[in-house]
């Protein structure tokens, strides 16, 4: 079992964190976690820990790849989307990409799953990892 | 087409402020800044920036590294050629983190 911590930081303070252990088959990269948050200044830390230890697993070495930090787009909220909406008729078909707003989220399987408020901004962080065994 | 432009320009100047460069995420595949080989993320007494974008602290000076060396380990990376790796030589602890824009609980 590998055990990774994923958070979501405004300096040090912490907005939300998702600790996780995957156990998949050597070296077969699997999508990883799923980190929704909200920020709450004009500068998010994204990070990743290791936190394996003697205790919780064989030391073993572990990848990180393809991380991707994303706007889901709001659907069922939708008195956000109605002024989201409004606003794109405002400007006659101009997209600003950063105004989109979130309240849905993907879960691993690919399904998308309700969320709960508040609902402005979710960013969906999806993480792929993988394990292979040590070397050392 | 004169209405276009102006609308533009406030699109430009409500999503940047001005002065303000945007820092967006980025390489998040961990393809820069390239390179063959292994190379560790020694961030003895401090951090390491060797990962373009990204910052890695703790851990060892041998524990996290930067590879594409599908020989040594015969893993392929799991988008494009490069990816991170954590916990070699028996260390634990280490962490990968990158810094970038938001808005305040719009993003």
């Amino acid at each position: 079992m590998r055990s990774v911590l994923v958070e979501a930081l405004n300096g040090n303070a912490l907005i939300h964190s998702v600790p996780a252990s995957f156990n998949q088959a050597e070296g077969v990269w699997t999508h990883g976690l799923t980190l929704a948050f909200v920020a709450t200044s004009a500068a998010t830390t994204l990070r990743f820990t290791d936190q394996m230890t003697s205790e919780n697993t064989p030391l073993v070495n572990w990848g990180l790849d393809n991380v991707t930090v994303k706007a889901v787009p709001c659907i069922s909220r939708i008195w956000s989307c109605r002024s989201w909406f409004a606003v794109k008729r405002s400007v006659r078909g101009w997209h600003c990409e950063a105004e989109w707003f979130g309240a849905l989220l993907v879960d691993r399987s690919g399904t998308l799953v309700p969320f709960s408020v508040p609902d402005l901004g979710q960013i969906l962080l999806v993480v792929k990892a993988f394990v292979f065994g040590s070397y050392h | 087409m004169k209405k276009l432009f102006l609308l533009a320009a406030l699109c430009l100047i409500v999503s940047t402020p001005r002065g303000m460069a945007a820092t967006l995420f980025s390489n998040g595949s961990f393809e820069l800044p390239g390179g063959g080989g292994t190379q560790y993320l020694d961030s003895t007494g401090g951090t390491s920036t060797w990962v373009t974008g990204w910052v890695h602290a703790g851990g060892t000076n041998v524990s996290e590294f930067y590879t594409n060396e599908q020989a040594g380990f015969g893993i392929i990376a799991g988008d494009g050629e490069l990816y991170v790796g954590f916990g070699a030589s028996g260390g634990s602890g280490g962490s990968l983190s990158q810094t970038f824009d938001t808005q305040s609980g719009v993003t």
